[in-house]
């Protein structure tokens, strides 16, 4: 009896006896699906987690962020609090130059270098990005497309018209408000106080504080692609209340209605002459498009693309310029009433005509435990100054003083829109990026031994952590399949032998030779198997289609949980990784069936082959 | 005239772990080809024993049986089966059909075995269908079939390879009289085209449709005494 012929028999079997059958069946082609399913997302899994972790970690390593050592680097949140005083100094140990950016831009293997230099504009403030809340960017730089592509993996640049990609930094998402508790006044007494100190180190804001901040909860992925107004320039708000030191700590006093009325008054009157009031005070509104969120202790700037932030400097100027009444300002009305930009020349600053470096104005951290941040750099000058948006004055430049805190004075009025881009840039960050990552140990040596010190990280353990996780489950399933599987094939062929003894007999007497009987019973698994596998393989494809949408999903969260945290751009998976197919894996499922097939099914087919053809008619 | 069977001191006992159990003790017998026996006997006697001697599905534990001029003794498994499909047609008390098979394809499998396929076993089976009187029932499973039907069945499966001898085994012991006649006529068709037949039989009326009767007795035979009409 041939092959085929022995088929169709085997054939008729298992439509006759279904339920039979199905004991070999379903539980092989379960195991077929489950391994082409698990094999193809565990292969998936892997290389998106390659893809992910390593491309993200390659992105990063494509980048190095040199930081000047400001002496204050606390670690935490109170860390850049600190450093918001440091960076005023006006020396080289604090900020970098152009002399420095060409130096490394020269190094081999460095395809660009830039400053991040802050826009020494003071108002940026943000009313519609969280409902209710509103909040002020610390600060806010330029950025090369080319740089940004490590914090943001989208559209990086200025298109006229369109929303302007900002990557915000999250330290900006910060609130203050006031609580008063009821009262008017509020003494703090300072004497014999230690602060006490929050779990991370930094100092407890003391209850009694009537001015307030707190962080603002938000959620990173729900940020990227939303759209938000930033109010830039624009007059302060005027402080409705005063501080005043006492012998023992501060007086904080609310202003009545009519002494705030008064405050305002007094600047229309102190500004009108000299510039359109409404106008001035009118801030400029852009609109923005978040494309990238930083969430990085060490860093307080947002950015935007260079060309912008030019453009945005020019506006910001001609704004003031355009408001500007035909009175003539004096550089003593200049040094006595108003606060502006100073350019002496070279640099363009900020933060009244105080030469802070580099765009350094007293930039105000707003973080919790910052309250020390609040005494803004007029304070204990008698006679009220009034910041004037886009002012800028040119200054004497002073070469051989060092300190920042020294007072330039002004020597008139500048009215050049374009000043910011004439100016040289200088920041405490340097952004450089490397031609290829592979050469990233290369590059940091190099650096080094110009002098700027910098120190590498790793960032493969989550990767090792997934893919030591995912060959347990591998490992796992393989044993799983091969026992069950052996289990399954003994138990339903056995079971089929022993039910079929009267059959056998009777195939025996009609001249079945043992050979055919041990062929007729081994084809039966392999027949069965091969329908179960092929049932299997193809529910299997396509419920690894259908499973690789909830599994992107636990992938993506998985990623943003543990890389998400530590890196501003993930290299992102596409979906259609986890609709991959492992043949490979499959194909040596395949083969362990196959095997396994043939020789557990040769166990009880040899045991039905040798079956006395007396005994087996009768059944025993 | 040749001899189909001959049987010469044949003996058979069963080794049941240390207990022997004798089944047949020096049975010598033979029957011309072309004629029929029926062999009669009290339950445990041993006839089924000797059918599946004769038949090659056991082993004589001493003595010999040749079939159609072939000494079985020697056989190996390969030419024993050969010696079944081609030789030998069973029948059954109990029918033994493949539930799973259809009665067209019953009816081929010892064909199928024989490595036959194709326009040949069709028109073999056929013949045989027609013969057996069930030309409307070829393409029923046995379980839509009743007890005489099964039985046509199996007869005309054991007929598949015009063997040389049938051996059957109380072919009309689950039958009521008319099936059992109706069997029974089939076997004489079968005895007048010249083929043998051997059956057992508890039915003395069974018993004497046939040319020869052999009795049974603890294993041992007794010639008995018939009488053949013509
Ligand atoms: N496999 C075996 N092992 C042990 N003893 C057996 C075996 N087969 C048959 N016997 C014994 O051999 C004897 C003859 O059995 P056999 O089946 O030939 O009787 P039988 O004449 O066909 O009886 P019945 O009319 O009941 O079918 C009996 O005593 C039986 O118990
Ligand atoms: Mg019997």
């Amino acid at each position: 009896m041939n092959l085929l012929r022995i088929n169709k028999i085997n054939f008729k079997k298992l439509r006759f006896y279904p339920g039979k059958s199905a004991f070999l069946i379903v539980p092989i082609s379960t195991l077929v699906l489950v391994s082409v399913v698990l094999s193809s997302q565990t292969s998936n899994l892997l290389a998106a987690a390659e893809q992910a972790i390593f491309g993200s970690a390659e992105l990063q390593n494509q980048y190095i962020t040199l930081q000047k050592d400001t002496g204050f680097s606390a670690p935490g949140r109170g860390g850049a609090m600190v450093r918001s005083f440091s960076i005023g100094g006006n020396t080289e140990d604090t900020n970098y130059t152009q002399a420095d950016v060409d130096k490394v831009s020269g190094m081999d293997n460095v395809s660009n270098a830039q400053i991040i230099s802050q826009l020494p504009i003071s108002n940026l403030k943000v009313s519609n990005l969280f409902t209710d809340k509103s909040f002020s960017l610390g600060s806010l730089s330029g950025l090369s497309a080319e740089l940004a592509a490590q914090f943001t993996d989208q559209d990086f640049s200025y298109t006229e018209g369109d929303a302007i990609p900002i990557v915000i930094n999250a330290s900006a998402f910060n609130e203050i408000y006031h609580d008063w508790q009821g009262k008017t006044e509020v003494t703090l007494d300072f004497r014999g106080m230690r602060p006490e100190q929050n779990e991370d180190g930094t100092p407890k804001v003391p209850d009694a504080l009537p001015i307030k901040n707190r962080a603002i909860e938000y959620d990173k992925q729900d940020l990227i692609g939303q759209e938000f107004e930033m109010q830039v320039g624009g007059l302060d708000e005027i402080q409705n209340y005063t501080t005043e030191p006492t012998e023992a700590g501060i007086k904080y006093a609310q202003l009545t209605a009519e002494e705030l009325a008064a405050k305002e008054t007094a600047r229309k009157d102190a500004i009108s002459p000299y510039w359109d009031y409404e106008k001035i005070k009118t801030p400029l509104t852009y609109k923005f498009k978040i494309v990238g969120v930083i969430e990085d202790d060490n860093s307080v700037s947002s950015y935007i693309p260079t060309e912008f932030a030019e453009q945005l400097m020019q506006e910001y100027i001609q704004n003031q310029i355009d408001a500007r009444t035909s009175a003539a300002l004096s550089a003593d009305i200049l040094n006595s009433q108003f606060q502006g930009m100073t350019y002496d020349g070279v640099e363009l600053k900020s933060g009244g005509f105080f030469a802070f470096g580099g765009g350094g104005r007293a930039v105000m951290i707003s973080r919790p435990g910052g309250p020390g941040a609040s005494f803004s750099a007029s304070d204990g000058d008698d006679a009220e100054q009034y910041s004037i948006p886009g002012l800028v004055v040119s200054a004497e430049r002073n070469e051989d003083n060092d300190s920042p805190f020294i007072q330039a004075e002004a020597t008139g009025e500048l009215k050049d829109a374009d000043v910011y881009s004439k100016a040289a840039k200088i920041g405490g960050t340097m952004l450089v990026k490397l031609d290829d990552p592979k050469n990233r140990a290369a590059v940091v040596k190099a650096l080094n031994n110009a002098g700027y010190a910098y120190q590498d990280m790793s960032k493969s353990d989550v990767y090792d952590e997934l893919a030591n996780n995912l060959r347990g489950i591998t490992v796992v399933f393989t044993i799983a399949f091969v026992t069950i599987s052996i289990a399954v094939v003994m138990f339903t062929m056995s079971k089929f032998v022993s039910e079929s003894k009267k059959e056998i007999g009777v195939y025996r007497a009609l001249g079945a030779t043992k050979g055919l009987i041990l062929r007729m019973f081994l084809f039966q698994a392999v027949l069965y198997g091969f329908i179960a596998y092929i049932f299997g393989l193809v529910t299997g494809y396509i419920l690894n289609w259908v499973v690789s949408s909830p599994v992107y999903q636990w992938f993506s969260n998985f990623i943003d949980r543990t890389m998400g945290e530590t890196l501003s751009v993930i290299n992102r998976v596409d979906a259609a990784v986890f609709r991959q197919t492992d043949w490979q894996a499959i194909a040596m499922f395949s083969a362990l069936l196959a095997v396994i097939l043939v020789l557990i099914a040769l166990i009880p087919a040899r045991q039905a082959a040798n079956l006395s053809p007396v005994q087996a008619i009768k059944g025993e | 005239m040749s001899q189909i069977i001959e049987v010469k001191k044949v003996s058979k006992s069963y080794l049941d772990g240390k207990r022997k159990t004798g089944a047949l003790d020096d049975v010598s017998f033979s029957l011309p080809a072309g004629e029929s026996m029926a062999i009669i006997g009290p339950s445990g006697s041993g006839k089924t024993t000797l059918l599946h001697l004769l038949g090659g599905l056991d082993k004589p534990s001493a003595g010999n049986v040749s079939v159609n001029g072939q000494e079985l003794t020697g056989l190996s498994d390969k030419e024993l089966s050969m010696f079944r499909n081609q030789t030998i047609g069973f029948v059954f008390q109990f029918f033994y059909l493949n539930e799973y098979l259809n009665v067209f394809h019953n009816i081929a499998l010892p064909m199928w075995l024989a490595g036959k396929s194709g326009g040949a076993v069709d028109q073999r089976v056929n013949q045989l269908i027609e013969r057996v009187g069930l030309i409307d029932r070829a393409t029923h499973f046995p379980s839509q079939l009743s007890g005489g039907e099964m039985q046509r069945v199996a007869v005309a499966r054991a007929l598949a390879n015009e063997p040389k001898l049938i051996l059957a085994d109380e072919p009309t012991g689950n039958l009521d009289r008319d099936n059992a006649e109706n069997i029974l006529q089939i076997f004489d068709e079968i005895s007048d085209s010249g083929v043998s037949i051997v059956a057992i039989t508890h039915d003395k009326y069974v018993a004497d449709r046939f040319d020869h009767v052999v009795k049974l007795n603890k294993g041992r035979l007794q010639p008995e005494a018939k009488s053949k009409t013509t």
